[in-house]
């Protein structure tokens, strides 16, 4: 099996299975355009450091035999965001600075099926929360004049009854 | 504009969202780019790029959840409202129409075989029918008045959306008011580009279809069928009534005679008559139910009410509402039935 190497935005060189890595379809693609052969090249991933990289390597090793994502995802059924595998639950419990850091890997690298993994869980924080426990859990700053806020109350008044 | 130096519209992108600033104005011109990439350096919101958050909530499967999140800041309120997924419209209930089905008028579905949901304002909102008035189910409490012009009132009444709905008052009871047939056509005045595009029926369309469906001036067939009830309804109690003293007095003269009687035998065959007699005759002489004509052709929602639409001090304009006399302080709810014969989704009025 070959080897491929990949630099990470720190100067880090990760070597990965060749199989490993085309589950980017960033990648894979990359690979194709120059015939498959960077044996002696590391590959810049220069958006994606040292430390997130062997995070999304980990995932793309563990997954490295499931079958390709559907192609037309979008027009499938409505996603539960509650069926994410115990591996990747326990994967994705890490603080929400990674978190954040590899769902920006996944969609960058164009790993869909991770990048869904990471929005699931994102998801799932959100789930049952109040607007004030959610803006807590993200860190988000709210803009809402209190007149807005009023009127947005007000507006939804009824999904409160 | 662009020829503005950045500071200026630093302080005219200052009174946007951070969602509309990445979204909408970045991507004018490069002078704009410039001023946004200076206002949010990581071009994200909240750690995330507005791309990505729209990819997390399409993991949202319940309204209310979404509601939360548009209240925990403007941007977030902005994407909701704004976005082009198709997930978070459906849960939204903001999917526009088809295109496919433009210029046909039959409903039409976006998945063929796809449940049809009702949107959740018609568990919580009824219609008091004396009034027309909008209360909140649970707790009996008014509704703003003003509720008709919040963004719910433009939200898709079903998800997927459906361009014909008729409201229908139930027919549990032997009551039938004409039903309100909504239809939604594409043009001009159904092109709201901030909810993305044509909408099928909203949930303020159904609202107001249900207050009109109660106060529609009677027709000259419900307002004849509406006299014959009452006729009858009459007749029948003063029957009842000539019934019930006929009894009393039947029962006096019969005691009396019970007094007067010298065998048992006699006062019980006395009795028996007394007893069987006035049932057939009150039988005999109740007024039978009038087989009622009821017109149930369809009010259309789009042409303009022959009353005027609220009723004054003095009207004489008989309602639709008044088949409904036995019954004016209940609530009218609705739930999505069939399908009609003629293929438009039916929604059915209950009271409760």
């Amino acid at each position: 099996m070959s080897t491929i190497k990949l630099l990470s935005s720190d100067n880090a060189e990760l070597a990965v299975d060749k199989e490993v890595a085309e589950r980017s379809i960033l990648i894979k693609n990359m690979l194709e355009d120059v015939g498959g052969d960077m044996s002696d090249q590391a590959i810049p991933i220069p958006n994606v450091n040292e430390a997130v990289l062997r995070k999304v390597i980990e995932w793309c090793e563990h997954h490295k035999s499931d079958p390709p994502p559907p192609a037309d995802e979008d027009s499938d059924s409505r996603k539960k965001s509650t069926d994410i595998e115990e591996w990747d639950q326990k994967f994705m419990q890490v603080d929400q600075e990674m978190l954040f850091e590899i769902i920006l890997a996944a969609n960058y690298l164009d790993i869909k099926p991770l990048l869904d993994v990471g929005c699931k869980t994102v998801a799932n924080m959100i789930k049952g929360k109040s607007p004030e426990e959610i803006r807590k859990t993200f860190n988000i700053q709210n803009d809402f004049t209190p007149e807005e806020e009023d009127q947005i109350r007000r507006e939804n008044e009824w999904a409160e009854e | 504009m662009d020829a503005l130096p950045p500071e200026i519209l630093l302080q005219i992108f200052k009174h946007f969202d951070h969602f509309t600033v990445l979204t909408v104005l970045r991507p004018v011109c490069k002078s704009f780019s410039y001023a946004c990439a200076i206002l949010i350096p990581s071009l994200k919101i909240s750690g995330l790029p507005p791309a990505l958050w729209e990819k997390v909530f399409s993991n949202i499967e319940t309204y209310k959840t979404l509601y939360r999140i548009s209240r925990c800041s403007s941007s977030f309120r902005s994407l909701l409202q704004s976005t082009g997924v198709p997930q978070l419209q459906a849960t939204s209930f903001r999917l526009p129409l088809p295109a496919s089905d433009s210029k046909s008028t039959a409903p039409q579905l976006l998945h063929s075989s796809a449940k049809l949901e009702q949107h959740p304002a018609f568990e919580n909102i009824c219609c008091r029918i004396e009034h027309g008035s909008l209360i909140y189910h649970k707790t009996g409490n008014n509704c703003p008045t003003d509720l008709l012009s919040f963004p719910m009132s433009e939200e898709n009444a079903t998800n997927p959306p459906v361009r014909q709905l008729l409201v229908k008052f139930s027919a549990r009871y032997g009551v039938t008011l004409r039903p309100v047939l909504i239809t939604k056509t594409r043009g001009a005045g159904n092109n709201n580009k901030k909810l993305g595009g044509a909408r099928g029926v909203t949930v303020g369309d159904v609202y107001r279809a249900m207050k009109r469906l109660f106060v529609e001036p009677l027709t000259e067939k419900q307002a004849k069928a509406l006299k014959e009830m009452r006729d009858w309804e009459i007749r029948k109690h003063e029957a009842v009534k000539k019934a019930v003293s006929k009894i009393e007095r039947e029962s006096t003269e019969t005691s009396e005679a019970t007094s007067s009687a010298t065998t048992s035998t006699s006062t019980a065959t006395a009795s028996s008559a007394a007893e069987t007699t006035p049932a057939a005759k009150e039988e005999e002489e109740l007024p039978k139910e009038p087989i009622i004509e009821h017109d149930e052709s369809e009010i259309y929602f789009e042409q303009p009410m022959v009353a005027e639409f609220t009723g004054h001090p003095g009207d004489k304009v008989q309602r639709q509402r008044e088949f409904l006399y036995d019954f004016p302080y209940v609530y009218a709810s609705t739930r999505i039935d069939t399908i009609s014969a003629s293929g438009v989704q039916v929604f059915v009025l209950s009271y409760h």
